[in-house]
């Protein structure tokens, strides 16, 4: 069995090299990466016409909320992004996979730097996008955050709760190609529910009681949406506090059901491919 | 049909992933609509109707040739594609539709739902002129649906991994409410220059009786143009093609 290194001396370092690479590499596609930013802004722009319209003719919720809501999602999507259902998956099927574990750090060191590097990459290129939006918005006089500093640091803490949920989420669907070998469907069904149950589809402002109690209490939400409404500000002290019980909730025991898993399921796995 | 077979889980996920995708959809337009009986002029099972064949043209799409123009980059970047161009078809039309998607017909169910609950709600108000409009109305829709990928695709053959589907799937993906939710001069780009008003809201505008049949002979005339403009960057492409892979 493989020796490993002094991982938490050099947990960081290695991590550090791991996201410059993924950078880097991010950086060789660049022209797909920016074709990819502009259609999640063209999806982030159809959502925010949606939801703006029908605040507009129900009055059911402010316009500018929903609209900065969307606005706010071009920039904090990009930090929260994952992609391991799609690499982790595929490095299980093809048998690249074996690589990772033959390397003297956890294959979860490099998962993490290559998102790392991969969402900061995307961030870069999607500023000028959001920047753009944000004074469109202020213009229509649509904008609704006021930058205060104690909301910006809770946002980036529960950025960074976000995407360590969303992460350890990622990695546990990842396990399930040690027992099924067509993931297609699945990997989809997965973005699917994601998608739907982090905000990004319906904003959760839109929901009634019942189905908001439910979203709150699923991590999902804590992957998007949760970062995005402590920055528009409508949220209480308690509210907020609450949110970031049981997103740690949430890592903790998305993290022990990780390793429960992986070590039943790295039993099963076996090489594929030459 | 037998190789999609051999999944037989796939086929469960499928059918999960489409009864989820019905009910999300469902509740987004119940939201959306909130008390109101009409959201930017249309009613709910209007709505209903806008969505269902968006679905329909989608997922029967990707069963035909969005699977297939998606797979192009990897048939470029492993020089596959050299053999497509020796046989004795159009490149085009063979990188379109040599294989089938048996799983994304599974996922166009939830578009024939939406739209046969629309029929079962407005039965009575039927003649069989709209229902042959709407008909003839989905089926350009589904040409402009090819005309999008095909023209997108296409740029695969000169630049691998330029992300274009991407672009195309969202784009289309704006289609999925009516066209209406947009300002007007989005709308006036929707109808003209990006004319994506043709895949779901000049359909469901056939079936409902809002639109006549007048504006199906010019969608029909605009994607034949399209298709033929598709093709013809695609050969334009084609001249731009690098061998790779060994």
């Amino acid at each position: 069995m493989k020796e490993k290194i002094n991982q938490k001396s050099n947990f960081k370092n290695i991590l550090k090299r791991i996201t410059q690479m993924f950078f880097a590499q991010e950086f060789m596609h660049k022209e797909q990466l920016f074709v990819w930013i502009i259609a999640d802004i063209i999806k982030i722009a159809g959502l925010c016409f949606v939801w703006s319209a029908s605040a507009r003719m129900t009055g059911n919720m402010d316009q500018g909320y929903v609209i900065t809501y969307y606005v706010l999602m071009v920039l904090i999507g990009k930090f929260m992004q994952d992609i391991t259902p799609e690499n982790g998956v595929r490095q299980i099927l093809n048998g690249k996979f074996s690589n990772s574990l033959l390397k003297p750090m956890s294959y979860l060191t490099e998962y993490l730097g290559s998102n790392i590097g991969s969402n900061l990459f995307r961030l870069l290129v999607s500023v000028p996008a959001f920047g753009l939006g944000m004074y469109i918005t202020n213009r229509l006089g649509f904008w609704i955050v006021d930058f205060n500093p104690y909301l910006i640091l809770l946002g980036l803490l529960a950025v960074v709760l976000g995407f360590l949920i969303n992460f350890l989420l990622g990695n546990i669907f990842a396990l399930l190609a040690f027992y099924n070998k067509n993931m297609e469907g699945m990997r989809i069904f997965y973005n699917n529910i994601v998608a739907t149950f982090s905000g990004e589809y319906i904003p959760f402002v839109a929901l009634p009681l019942v189905a908001l109690f439910t979203v709150q209490i699923l991590p999902f939400r804590y992957t998007l949406s949760f970062p995005i409404e402590i920055l528009l500000g409508r949220m209480t002290n308690y509210d907020i506090g609450i949110g970031f019980v049981i997103g740690m909730i949430w890592l903790i025991a998305l993290y022990v059901i990780y390793s429960v898993l992986f070590k039943i399921s790295i039993k099963k796995y076996a090489a594929e491919g030459i | 049909m037998k190789k999609s077979n051999t999944y037989k889980g796939e086929i469960v996920v499928r059918f999960l992933r489409t009864l989820f995708i019905l009910g999300i959809q469902l509740l987004l337009l119940t939201l959306v609509f909130g008390n109101s009986e009409v959201y930017v002029g249309w009613t709910k099972a209007e709505a209903y109707l806008v969505m269902g064949i968006w679905n329909l043209l989608n997922y029967l799409g990707w069963a035909f040739f969005g699977i297939n123009l998606e797979r192009l980059e990897s048939r470029v970047l492993s020089g596959e594609f050299d053999f497509t161009l020796l046989k004795p078809l159009s490149s085009a039309w063979f990188s379109s539709f040599y294989d089938f998607s048996t799983y994304s017909v599974i996922s166009s169910l939830s578009g024939a739902a939406l739209i046969t609950y629309y029929f079962v709600l407005e039965w009575g108000t039927f003649t069989w002129e709209r229902i042959l409009l709407g008909v003839g109305g989905i089926l350009v829709g589904l040409i402009f649906w090819y005309a999008f990928y095909l023209l997108l695709a296409s740029f695969t053959l000169a630049n691998p991994r330029n992300g274009f589907l991407a672009l195309v799937k969202e784009i289309l993906g704006l289609a999925k409410y009516p066209v209406n939710i947009y300002s007007n001069s989005v709308q006036m780009i929707f109808f003209t220059i990006l004319p994506i008003a043709f895949v779901s809201t000049v359909p469901a505008s056939l079936i409902i009786g809002r639109m006549g049949g007048s504006l199906l002979i010019i969608g029909a005339g605009l994607a034949i143009l399209f298709v033929r403009f598709s093709y013809w960057v695609w050969k334009q492409n084609v001249k731009k093609y690098v061998s790779a892979g060994g």
